[in-house]
């Protein structure tokens, strides 16, 4: 391991976001409005790692939970949960990608 | 080094740890401290979930595990086990005894059959390949707008020593029927779900493909055991195409007359569009065709992105690979593209291993470079500039660019 950790000094300033002692309800995800109900109706299969690499806009996000449906079996989340799912991640894990970086 | 705690009591003792004890663990000094908001972790160690047998590889994901290896770790001229990457779609199996593995091959063959691995070793030529496995998603994360899934970096690849037997003498045992199409590949891993009834993933390839000489049914890499996030104790190894042709924990071979439409073989999974499109473009899925070959590309893997030297005289190196091809030259360029030098480039050790590269560049004066390389294949085709967007985030096979600061 010491060979890796001296090799990963170059990647030191590169920084995983975490939440502080104790508080990171959602793991890596945003704590915000709608985070509970993404959190929940997600990592039932995956990590919400994968969620919080991903950058789309609100229809992609839609089709998205379509095809979890379609293709993985995940339950068909319709009416006001799924807007308030739909408006967290277009807000944090939207185009412009506010909270992701390669590295 | 760090406490063995389980994972979140790991992550608040290195939230709450001095900076001491983190300039401890990650070896230097962190000049930067103040910079770092509180209850943040190191990626260097917040990323070092230590997957056994695996070392310095970044985690994309956990559940399923998808982990790739930085440029500067790929370094070697044959991928060592413990630095090729993880690219999973569901969970592994439990059991990955080599014992009592089975593979079946069934489907439009004359001779359907079921073989233990001392079996395979037996009935057939055992061969030793070094073989390019890349992601096909491998540089999605550059895609803009973005395309989902994992956002790979530059390291879903590795060329590593693979031994097996070819899978065109298997199928040559079995008897391929006429009417073959397509080969349909199965394996042990289980839905993320927990379905029984669906599959992570089941792809397949041409039968042309099938029966060419580099397809490998792999027992072996780097005379050692297979990894057990790479596939143990059985899998394919389809070099110079998409990873997800080289099915892991390998069960079954079906052959088939009609294109395989297993899981991650359907819709837009895989595939690209059949004509070129603007970024951000709606595609119809009846117009995208199944990934076949991987493009050409190459690595530079020393020096490391980022590298601050106060000697003006750069060794650089790396590898070039493209599917089902050759590589006939590398070039460098240190002036963002204006001026190129020819690298020495080395024969690969066989069809479908990656080939290394070497030159040195001599930087003119303090300042800021990057080193870009670029890699042309024997039918011409070489790396551009510019991301070949498409919906799914495949194949980009763009020039990879390392900074080097002169002092």
């Amino acid at each position: 391991m010491r060979e890796e950790t001296r090799l990963g000094v170059a990647f030191a300033s590169v920084l995983l976001s975490s939440h502080a002692a104790g508080d990171a309800p959602f793991g890596v995800l945003v704590d915000a409005d709608g985070a509970a109900e993404t959190y929940g109706v997600c990592i039932a299969c995956h990590s919400e790692k994968i969620i919080a690499q991903q950058g789309l806009s609100r229809a992609a996000w839609d089709e998205l939970l379509d095809w979890m449906v379609e293709e993985h079996g995940m339950a068909n989340i319709q009416g006001p949960v799924r807007d308030r799912i739909l408006d967290y991640l277009a807000q944090h894990y939207g185009e412009d990608r506010p909270n992701y970086s390669p590295d | 080094m760090i406490p063995r705690y389980p994972r979140s009591n790991r992550r608040a003792f290195l939230q709450g740890a001095s900076l001491a004890t983190l300039s401890a663990l990650v070896g230097a000094a962190i000049p930067f401290h103040r910079h770092l908001p509180r209850g943040f972790v190191p990626v260097v160690i917040a990323d070092d979930l230590t997957i056994a047998g695996k070392a310095g590889l970044s985690v994309l994901n956990d559940r399923p595990l998808n982990a790739e290896t930085p440029p500067a770790l790929l370094d070697d001229a044959i991928t060592p086990t413990h630095r090729h990457f993880i690219r999973n779609n569901g969970n592994p199996p439990a059991d990955t005894s080599a014992d009592a593995w089975r593979l079946a091959v069934d489907g439009l063959v004359k001779t359907p059959f079921d073989l233990s691995i001392d079996d395979l070793k037996q009935r057939f030529e055992v061969v030793r390949l070094a073989l390019v496995i890349e992601c096909g998603g491998n540089g999605r994360a550059f895609f803009d707008p973005p395309a989902r899934g994992n956002q790979w970096t530059y390291g879903a690849v590795g060329c590593s020593l693979w031994t097996g037997v070819r899978l065109k003498d298997v199928l040559a045992a079995a008897g391929v029927d006429d009417n073959v199409v397509y080969t349909a590949h199965y394996g042990a891993d289980t839905h993320l779900s927990g379905d029984p009834a669906r599959l992570p993933i089941s792809r397949g390839v041409p039968i042309a493909k099938a029966l060419t000489d580099g397809v490998l049914i792999a027992f072996e890499m780097n005379d050692g055991p297979l990894h057990p996030m790479n596939g143990a104790p059985l899998r394919l190894v389809v070099p110079g195409w998409p990873g997800s042709c080289s099915q892991k924990w390998l069960t079954r071979i079906q052959l088939r007359d009609i294109v395989h439409d297993g899981p991650k073989m359907t819709g837009k999974s895989y595939r690209v569009p059949n004509r070129p499109v603007a970024p951000g473009e709606k595609v119809d899925e009846q117009n995208f065709e199944i990934i076949e070959r991987m493009p050409v590309k190459s690595l530079i893997t020393s020096p490391a992105t980022g590298v601050e030297t106060n000697e003006s005289v750069v060794a650089v190196r790396g590898h070039a690979w493209s599917g089902d091809r050759a590589i006939a030259s590398v070039d460098v360029s240190f002036d963002f593209g204006a001026r190129w030098q020819r690298a020495q480039l080395d024969p690969p050790f066989n069809a479908g291993a990656w080939q290394n590269w070497r030159t040195t560049v001599r930087l003119p004066q303090a300042g800021y470079y990057e080193i870009w390389a670029r890699a042309t294949d024997t039918a011409g085709d070489a790396q551009p500039h510019a991301i070949d967007w498409n919906p799914k985030g495949y194949l980009n096979n763009t020039m990879h660019r390392v900074a080097v600061r002169l002092t």
